[in-house]
């Protein structure tokens, strides 16, 4: 397996990172060799394989073709790369940033101690209270984790999971603390970017809990070079008390060679609500891995996702929805429009525990085909034990409706021009769902500027933002 | 303006239009009416370009550039921007293109056509508040939120109407065809788009309304009425021919 033989890379990168932030020689070994050992599991395990029904429309065939490195950027960045990472910062939200994977404290914006705090955990059994705090943000090492490489109750991915500890050490854990909104949305820039210009792996792991009664809205960009082969993953947990409310966007704007493939897991409590929606507008190669629990009554889910997918562009969206208590609701709506020969995969998963009751489930997938060339795959999947439950699921895939097309054309909108207005039009629609008016505009600008990067053509420009 | 000549098309295979015949020239209001299935919405589709309507035979010409040409061959946006408007019968709801940003874009796609640079957002917003205060909508328009949201998307049937209106009053066709625009009005909806057209209409202009009902004329003086049966205008007369088609009805008139 080629991602493994850049394993030394992995170990000098690690280093240098645990140095850096002053993790003693004996513990920095400890952990190399619990990486060294991880390795060998996952060298044993091998890579999903597309006889697995899971894996059937997703090739990783990059990962036994490509060396992946890690590099570890220290926070004296060049000023070539600040400037990139400022251009994705912007005054409407508080940024933090991760460069390959390493969360840099020096290029994110302090965040407000008295409604948010930041910690670390990190994947070894080997620290024990410790902690620093630094530029605002505070450092705690006190809560060791291991992740169990068990296998999965279902079919969710132990590779990734088991790759995502080797390749990055520490949990990045946001809190929000109770009764608290957050006053701007954060946006957690996840940036790959090589100095050495080599093929990246850039692997981060987050957690993000809502005290009770908490607020906020959360953008999870991942980003890299335009023109750059890298590998992304992101292991993302979102914990939400009693009573809290988070919208978090999950943007996929990765360059054309880039690969990236995430896991997001999200519980529920009692009253509390999750606004979730993947924006897919770059990648060669994405996949999505979305298990929601509704773990307690009142909880409530809005799961969606848009893909806009040209050339070979694939995207395959994998959700598994886990109602565990009655009163409970949850919603998904997934829109793809394709053109050239990209691929869609939209895979749904619902699952209605026993003994239960008055659950509300709804799924819908919608494709719109743009070219001949371009293929779509639904599945939904809806496993029901309980009686008193509502579970609708429906699944489209067509063309441009030729009476809207003429009406736009009626009022002198070229061919391309109201083609290009309702292929839009056909995604904004679920960003209108979005409340937070910040993040309404942060998606019908990216998905604006992908429009305009594929086709260059200024009219698009006028899309209200 | 418009001539058309021993105008044969079908749909789907269909003869509807068998040899229609029709002048109109700028300044005037021609009114066509007719029983259903007679061809009037084929007209109008045929006129502003839809690509399941098929010209089989005859001549559509229209004054471009001060000579009559042949619009046959030409895109339906390419009859837009050279000034024929279609008011639709039933106007169509595009759910997630945003009103303002639609009719922005057809504003200056005509004016680009023109020769003329685009107008900003904020140009044309304060262009179309004036079009909306002309056409007695601003107020309605802006309450509602209309231009925020998607093109007709939940808007109900006179909203839709209105709609067509104010994008007739931005666009400022030369030819201006109303696809039975008084359907599913109330009096006061008809009132209002009725005095929208009544305003828009000038000498350099021409509208064809196209209407099963005389009420629409009480409001919109035409200067002829058309009556088209089988595909084809089989009497043509002033405003008292609405009357008496209103009095006698279709039978009484084609019989």
């Amino acid at each position: 397996m080629s991602i493994l033989n850049s394993f030394d890379s992995l170990i000098q990168s690690t280093q240098a990172y645990l140095k850096k932030i002053g993790i003693e020689e004996s513990k920095i070994n400890q952990l190399l060799d619990e990486k060294k050992a991880l390795k060998e599991q996952l060298l044993e395990m091998g890579l999903p394989k597309r006889t697995n029904e899971f894996w059937k429309y997703t090739s990783l065939k990059f990962l036994n073709d490509t060396p992946f490195y890690s590099e570890f950027i220290s926070d004296n960045v060049s000023s070539d790369l600040e400037k990139k990472i400022e251009a994705h910062k912007t005054d409407d939200f508080f940024s933090l940033v991760f460069i390959n994977g390493f969360f840099s404290p020096a290029l994110s914006d302090n965040l407000p101690v008295d409604q948010v705090y930041i910690k670390k955990n990190f994947y070894s059994s080997c620290f024990k209270k410790d902690f620093s705090r630094r530029n605002g943000v505070e450092s705690s090492l006190d809560t060791p984790i291991k992740i169990p490489m068990h296998k999965s109750e279902f079919y969710f991915s132990d590779f990734f999971l088991g790759l995502g500890q080797v390749y990055n050490s520490e949990e990045v854990v946001i809190e929000i603390k109770k009764g608290i909104e957050l006053s701007k949305p954060l946006k957690i820039i996840l940036f790959s970017y090589s100095e050495q210009q080599k093929a990246i792996l850039s692997s981060s792991r987050i957690s993000i809990k809502l005290e009770e009664q908490a607020k906020a809205s959360v953008v999870v960009k991942s980003v890299g070079e335009d023109g750059v082969k890298y590998f992304s993953q992101i292991q993302l947990e979102v914990l939400l008390n009693k009573k809290s409310n988070l919208e978090l966007i999950n943007s996929i704007e990765q360059s054309y060679q880039a690969y990236h493939i995430d896991q997001f897991k999200i519980d529920l409590h009692a009253d509390s609500q999750c606004h979730y929606l993947e924006n897919n507008i770059g990648s060669l190669l994405t996949r999505h891995e979305l298990e929601v629990n509704l773990l307690q009554p009142g909880a409530n889910a809005k799961v969606m996702g848009v893909a806009y997918l040209q050339k070979k562009e694939q995207c395959d969206s994998h959700t598994k929805i886990k109602f565990h208590a009655s009163h409970t609701q949850a919603e998904q709506l997934y829109k793809n429009i394709l053109d050239d020969e990209a691929i869609s995969v939209f895979c749904g998963n619902v699952i209605i525990d026993e003994h239960i009751n008055d659950v509300n489930s709804a799924q819908l997938n919608n494709n719109l085909l743009m070219s001949n060339q371009c293929e779509s795959h639904s599945k939904p999947v809806l496993m029901i034990y309980s009686d008193d439950v509502k579970a609708s699921h429906g699944s489209t895939v067509g063309q441009l409706n030729e009476e809207e097309l003429f009406y736009l054309r009626s009022r002198a909108l070229s061919k391309e021009k109201a083609k290009e207005l309702l292929s839009s039009g056909f995604l904004l629609q679920v960003y209108e769902l979005i409340d937070s008016q910040v993040l309404r505009s942060y998606l019908k600008k990216s998905i604006s500027l992908k429009i305009d990067k594929k086709q260059a053509r200024p009219e698009l420009k006028m899309l209200k933002v | 303006m418009l001539e058309i000549k021993n105008l044969k098309a079908e749909v789907d295979g269909k003869p509807v239009l068998k040899g229609l015949n029709l002048k109109v020239n700028a300044g005037e209001v021609h009114a066509i009416m007719g029983p259903n299935g007679s061809g009037k919405s084929t007209l109008s589709k045929i006129l502003s370009g839809h690509p399941n309507y098929v010209v089989t035979g005859g001549e559509i010409n229209f004054e471009i550039n001060f000579q009559q040409k042949s619009i046959i061959d030409m895109e339906a946006d390419e009859r837009a921007k050279e000034g024929i408007f279609l008011a639709f019968q039933y106007p169509v709801e595009v759910p997630g293109v945003n009103n303002l940003t639609f009719l922005m874009n057809s504003f200056n796609a005509v004016l680009e056509h023109q020769g003329s640079l685009p107008l900003s957002e904020e140009e044309f917003k304060i262009y179309l508040d004036k079009k909306m205060e002309l056409m007695g909508l601003r107020e309605d328009f802006l309450k509602k939120g209309f231009m925020d949201r998607g093109v007709n998307s939940g808007f109900s049937g006179g909203e839709k109407k209105k709609n067509e209106i104010l994008q007739m009053a931005v666009l400022a066709p030369r030819l201006a065809i109303l696809d039975e625009t008084d359907s599913g009005l109330d009096i006061d909806a008809l009132r209002i788009v009725s005095e929208g057209v009544n305003k828009l209409r000038s000498s350099k202009n021409a509208v064809i309304l196209i209407t099963h009902y005389q009420r629409l004329l009480d409001y919109i003086k035409p200067d002829f009425v058309h009556v088209l049966s089988q595909g084809r205008i089989v009497k043509t007369g002033g405003p008292e021919l609405a009357h008496e088609l209103e009095k006698n009805g279709y039978d009484g008139i084609l019989s």
